[in-house]
């Protein structure tokens, strides 16, 4: 049943002065919700000037429709659609993202600008970032496109650290394999250049006793000189020919050695550039968690039913002390 | 529709109107965290970490002269060492906090510091100095002592080591009495304990294991190997006395294990 106003108020209402007096409120409320409608369009960019750009990829992982795209740290506009493009005169499957780009943007995208997948944070949204090639070329137009490749996540970087420490470990393990196994031969090597270092040795040694008796025993010093210096050219001809087999593994094994430091050296290089910022990244985390926690902790009516930490003491306790302590209290 | 409509107006007046949240600086709110990690760490028997976290605390607390801080991590400091076996460190720790910060401390800071002192003077056998600064206390708490019950069970058993064991029996009583329903459950534990030991010295057996069985009881329900020892090495003496050999050597038993475990550092 409809309410029916009592007939004094409807006749009030129908008095035409009334009803000017009525109009002076309802024309600005009116006017007020009007504005209101166009600052929210305004501030959702209904009257904003959008260009289409498309962006191909090999595949749609990490990308849906409504992901942001930005251009040095602004956002510029979102994926729109995404599509499926069939292999095609050579071209492998692919996948289309048709993206609808604020234009005024377009002019600072040069052709020859590359966009990669991004994630914002560690545990951040996904998003595409354009890459802005060289100044100089030209900017891109509408409905030109740009390849899209991905990287950047944590999983990423586990799967690059995965891929590029193990051969490195393995290479390494071999390595010290090979150094420790007898019959890799380096290690017979080794004790063979000590014992040719030995002769050396004694033969010095005994070239020098000879050299002492030189006032004494020239003849026969000359005739022992002579069986001595022919000793001790055996001995360096053997330590040529050992040393150089010697220095050719030894050679090769520091080669291997190198190689591997600097697979090992790039690898901590990459890894050293991107842990700080997944370190920050996790901290800014962190501390935005920790803020948000605290806010609502700080926020009516929760604080009702939080209780503020303070600094408080363990109380005292006089109860003895057991007899084990006790004895080492004293 | 009125009425829903009034009513939530009212409950965000009413928000609106609250006291407004008072923002602590860093590096107080550092000192109240390291002082909670502290407090955790020392839960879980882990005293070295704890009087790490507390001694980082105090230095803080020291920088910004917050008075309450430096105090209350001396005594959780002094606590540490206590139970390390270092109670002439301990009585060090908190006669080092200055006569200036002292004078800026709250009434139950400043007792808690003086009672402490007090037990930390009986671990050193110095019964007498603990029996003044006992009563220096106890004049001082006369209208607000929210450490009358740990004066009490001091006293106490201060009588009954100095072999004063019925004066520590009423003591003990009284507290109870007075305190039954405190939660303060460490130290009601406490008074039981005496109360028991005071019995036993009198020869009154049965009542003996009857406190002793409170003080198990509650200091159980606290989960304190320590004390859970003290209480069955006391149940087993009584036992004893009481002549009953079954249950002595039960005791016994029970707290053979409870030794074990904490010497194999599973319990505190």
């Amino acid at each position: 049943m409809t309410p029916s106003l009592p007939d004094d108020f409807a006749e009030l209402l129908d008095r035409p002065a009334v009803r000017r007096r009525s109009w002076r409120f309802i024309v600005p409320a009116v006017l007020g919700l009007l504005l209101l409608v166009a600052g929210v369009l305004v501030k959702q960019g209904y009257f904003v000037r959008r260009a289409q750009m498309d962006f191909y990829a090999p595949t749609a992982d990490g990308v849906a429709i409504g992901t942001r795209i930005k251009l040095l740290g602004f956002p510029i506009g979102a994926v729109s659609a995404v599509h499926f493009i069939p292999a095609s005169d050579g071209q492998a499957r692919r996948v289309k993202f048709e993206a609808r780009i604020d234009a005024e943007y377009l002019a600072h995208i040069p052709s020859g600008s590359r966009a990669r997948l991004a994630q914002e944070g560690v545990i951040g949204e996904r998003i595409i970032e354009i890459l802005a090639g060289t100044d100089s070329a030209r900017p891109m137009a509408a409905g030109e496109s740009i390849e899209l490749t991905k990287g950047g996540g944590l999983g990423e970087l586990a799967a690059t650290v995965e891929a590029r420490v193990l051969p490195v470990a393995d290479e390494a393990r071999n390595l010290l394999h090979a150094l420790n196994d007898e019959r890799s031969g380096v290690r017979p090597l080794i004790a063979d250049f000590k014992a040719v270092a030995g002769d050396v040795s004694a033969s010095v040694q005994q070239a020098g006793k000879l050299l002492n008796h030189v006032d004494a025993k020239v003849d026969k010093i000359l005739v022992e000189g002579e069986a001595a210096m022919k000793s001790v050219h055996a001995v360096a001809d053997a330590t040529e020919r050992r040393s150089a087999a010697l220095l050719d593994d030894a050679h090769a094994t520091l080669k291997n050695v190198r190689a591997v430091t600097e697979d090992g050296a790039g690898i901590a290089r990459d890894i050293r550039g991107a842990a700080p910022g997944l370190i920050a990244e996790g901290q800014s985390v962190a501390a935005d968690v920790s803020d948000i926690t605290r806010g609502a902790k700080r926020s009516w009516p929760i604080r009702l039913f939080v209780n503020e930490p303070a600094t408080e003491s363990l109380g005292v306790d006089t109860g003895r002390l057991p007899q084990e302590t006790r004895e080492t209290a004293k | 529709m009125k009425l829903l409509g009034a009513l939530i107006l009212a409950v965000v007046l009413t928000g609106c109107a609250g006291e407004k949240v008072r923002e602590r600086p860093p590096r107080a709110q550092q000192v109240i965290d390291l002082g909670q990690q502290g407090q955790s760490a020392y839960a879980k028997g882990d005293l070295p970490r704890a009087a790490r976290l507390f001694e980082q605390a105090l230095t803080d607390a020291m920088r910004i002269e917050d008075s309450e801080g430096v105090a209350i991590m001396s005594i959780n400091l002094a606590r540490v060492a206590r139970e390390s076996g270092e109670s002439a460190r301990a009585l060090k720790m908190l006669e080092a906090v200055s006569p200036w910060h002292r004078g800026n401390l709250t009434a139950r800071t400043t007792q808690e510091m003086d009672l402490l002192a007090a037990v930390l003077l009986s671990d050193l056998e110095r019964r007498s100095d603990a029996l003044a600064r006992l009563q220096a206390l106890r004049d001082r708490c006369q209208i607000v002592c929210e450490t009358a019950i740990g004066i009490d069970s001091l006293q106490a058993r201060l009588l009954l080591e100095g072999g004063d064991a019925g004066n520590a029996v009423q003591l003990a009583g009284a507290a109870i009495a007075r305190f039954g329903d405190h939660s303060n459950h460490l130290e009601l534990a406490n008074l039981f304990r005496v109360q028991g030991e005071a019995h036993l010295a009198l020869g009154d057996f049965q009542l003996a294991l009857k406190s002793l069985e409170s003080a198990l009881g509650m200091d159980k329900s606290l989960g304190q190997p320590a004390k859970i020892a003290q209480d069955l090495e006391a149940l087993a003496r009584a036992a004893l006395a009481a002549g009953d050999g079954a249950a002595h050597a039960a005791y016994l038993a029970r707290l053979h294990e409870v030794r074990q475990a904490r010497a194999a550092k599973v319990l505190k």
